[in-house]
């Protein structure tokens, strides 16, 4: 059997289809509450959700049906390939997450600027950059950039944090 | 709306005006453009709070003329490195690159160039021709017919694509369900909205849009510590002989540059369809006719000339379908869609009546942005290719960070930073698993004025569904809903029983079982 078609035979026998359920899990679970949920309320306020549930679970149902036969078939398993594979990236990617949260949780008390400052440099040390002077000089250029452009000149309303308070008054702003 | 040449002169005098955003606009989008995974609506994201903060003709000048150079800065690393910049520009890679192998990358630059900014050129005169006509075609269309457009232009975008067409139609009805969030019109009843009152109001889009493209890209190029490999970089010198002699082949192959820019207008025109499809298309149809159709793919020149003109054509189609009827024709004019909507235009055939001056002023703007290009892009060719060596771990961060704060300036609810987050999610797994993000987002867009209209059609037919059916225009349709469903699938299962032929083939012949 030549190179090729062992390849392709390999290929459809690890096919991770338990992957490609997540989002059709995802939907029919988002459709099942958006039906519950709107169950007792008028006709015109269910009619879309309905109309358009309806045909997601229907699709959704296809799609299960297909990965059952491909799975009686042997043409692929129930493995979630890359998304379930512990690689460093993969760390990698739930530590910036992780960062992102605490960002937005504390972005009302440490402000904008600092931050994004901060997140910068979690961020770029998550990533493996560890010369001081890039992580300092991306981080603080990214945070000054959004800071001048974005606050002081364009005045977008930003969460103000302690460098908004102290430096926006100076510069002639409000906070 | 008729011809009104003070209106049109007062627009082409502003378009001039703007010339001072559409350079660093353009000369952004070359670079964007140029960095393979990074597209126009990405740049667009990150740069939403400047876009939103800005006067609107200001804000679709620079978002339309990023928009247009994007697709001509795709050429550079497919030529130079053989990795299109953009989707459009992978066809570009068949000749571009074997050009470059050649020592011919200069003379690929040129011609990439000039069909790209001839392209586009003429594509946005024509259709500035050509809208009073399509805006007319767009009062046909009442509440029961828009129904039938809104599921056609999904299941045409998801059908397309998506690699697997059900994959993508899943996407988009997964995307007009929550769409589908927020109280209702008539009564103002919340439905499904996990108790937030944030999301009383629906999904809002831009955190919608950043979370499903850029961090979920984000996500994906952590992959790679650069976006491409250093070793990949091909030395290439200018010399002025090789510009020279690339404007004598693009004059010498100008029949082919307009011919496959208006292919390129036409796919645009269709939802969903995009630059990918229209330059393969015009590759084929530039073989198909050549005279020499073996020379193709082995660094011949109108190899280069077709997909360029005809992905720099395809900028001016897909705006046609969000002017005319409020269906965005692709992923950037669903950015664009949420600008427009952020400033109050109401989209669709009224457009022309109410805001003419935008309706027109994006195609002036895009005139404007590629006469820019022409005369910008030539000397800077060379140092473009460097762009693509910027190490992940400096960029993810920063589309991290100014993405999630891009997603607090529009609304101004730190809710909606964590729903970018979550949409970021949501949209790395889709893009995993191939359920395609530009359906979930269209699907997303879609979702209220789906509902607009669905709700109208049913109090028409006091709540009877087969009005749906009830319309000539309407059925045709529901035809084309029907079609673009099966015939990818049958051409998929066509392939798959080809594949299953091949594959038995070699083991009658050896013997030897698949174990």
């Amino acid at each position: 059997m030549s190179q090729k078609v062992l390849q392709s035979l390999r290929q459809r026998r690890n096919a991770q289809l338990g992957a490609d359920l997540i989002i059709p899990v995802l939907a029919a679970g988002f459709t099942l509450y958006y039906l519950i949920s709107s169950s007792n309320l008028v006709w015109e306020a269910r009619a879309n959700g309905t109309v358009i549930g309806v045909v997601l679970l229907a699709l959704i149902a296809v799609q299960v049906v297909r990965i059952v036969l491909n799975l009686r078939n042997g043409t692929g398993s129930l493995g979630f390939g890359d998304l379930g594979r512990w690689t460093p990236a993969q760390g990698q990617r739930l530590a910036l997450i992780g960062v992102l949260i605490l960002f937005i949780v504390t972005i009302p008390w440490l402000g904008t600027t600092l931050g994004l400052f901060l997140v910068m440099l979690a961020a770029m040390w998550i990533l493996g950059l560890r010369q001081p002077v890039t992580l300092l000089a991306v981080a603080g250029g990214v945070a000054a950039s959004v800071f001048l452009v974005f606050i002081v000149l364009l005045g977008a309303r930003f969460p103000p944090g302690p460098v908004e308070r102290v430096v926006v008054p100076l510069l002639g702003g409000g906070v | 709306m008729g011809w009104d040449s003070a209106l049109l002169l007062s627009l082409a005098v502003d378009a001039v005006m703007l010339t001072w955003i559409v350079v660093p606009a353009v000369l952004l989008g070359i670079l964007v453009g140029a960095i393979p995974g990074f597209s126009a609506q990405n740049t667009l994201i990150i740069l939403l709070p400047l876009t939103l903060a800005m006067d609107i003709n200001m804000a679709l000048a620079f978002m339309v003329s990023l928009y247009c150079a994007t697709h001509l800065g795709g050429g550079i690393p497919a030529i130079l490195v053989n990795m299109p910049g953009t989707g459009g520009a992978a066809a570009t890679t068949l000749d571009g690159y074997q050009m470059t192998l050649k020592g011919k990358a200069q003379q690929a630059l040129v011609l990439c160039f000039v069909a790209s900014t001839i392209g586009g050129l003429v594509t946005s005169i024509a259709t500035v021709a050509l809208l009073p006509f399509l805006a007319q075609v767009g009062m046909y269309l009442r509440s029961v017919e828009m129904v039938a457009v809104m599921v056609f232009g999904l299941v045409l975008i998801a059908a397309i694509a998506a690699d697997d067409p059900l994959k993508g139609i899943i996407a988009g009805f997964f995307g007009l369900m929550i769409g589908a969030i927020g109280t209702d019109h008539i009564y103002g009843t919340p439905r499904a909205a996990f108790g937030f009152l944030e999301l009383y109001d629906g999904v809002p889009l831009v955190p919608a849009l950043i979370g499903l493209f850029a961090i979920s890209e984000a996500f994906s190029m952590m992959e790679r510590s650069t976006i491409v490999p250093r070793s990949a970089v091909v030395d290439t010198r200018a010399h002025w002989a090789d510009t020279l002699e690339g404007l004598r082949l693009s004059l010498k192959y100008w029949w082919l540059t307009i011919w496959t820019s208006f292919v390129g207008l036409l796919i645009g025109v269709v939802p969903g369809a995009g630059a990918s499809i229209a330059s393969f298309v015009a590759y084929q149809q530039a073989r198909m006719f050549s005279k020499t159709p073996d020379e193709f793919g082995k660094g011949f020149a109108p190899g280069v000339v077709a997909p360029e003109a005809a992905n720099n054509g395809v900028t001016s189609g897909t705006l046609v379908p969000l002017m005319a009827i409020g269906v965005p024709g692709g992923s950037t004019a669903a950015v664009m869609m949420v600008v427009l909507q952020y400033h109050g235009i109401v989209l669709g055939p009224r457009l022309f009546i109410e805001s003419p001056e935008i309706a027109y002023g994006i195609f002036f703007s895009m005139t404007l942005s590629y006469i820019v290009m022409l005369f910008t892009i030539l000397p800077l060719a060379r140092y473009m290719s460097q762009v693509v060596l910027i190490p992940t771990r400096i960029l993810v961060p920063m589309i991290l960070s100014l993405t999630i704060v891009g997603a607090f300036a529009n609304r101004e609810y730190v809710f909606d930073m964590s729903l970018a987050l979550v949409f970021g999610v949501i949209g790395y797994i889709a893009r995993k698993t191939h359920y395609h993000v530009t359906a979930i987002l269209i699907g997303i867009i879609l979702g209220p004025l789906f509902e607009q209209y669905l709700l109208r059609s049913l109090r028409i037919g006091q709540g009877d569904l087969t009005i749906l059916f009830s319309s000539t225009i309407g059925n045709v349709l529901w035809a084309f809903v029907v079609l673009s469903v099966l015939l990818p699938w049958l051409r998929s299962r066509q392939q798959e029983r080809r594949r299953r032929v091949e594959r038995e083939t070699p083991t009658a012949l050896t013997g030897d079982q698949p174990r």
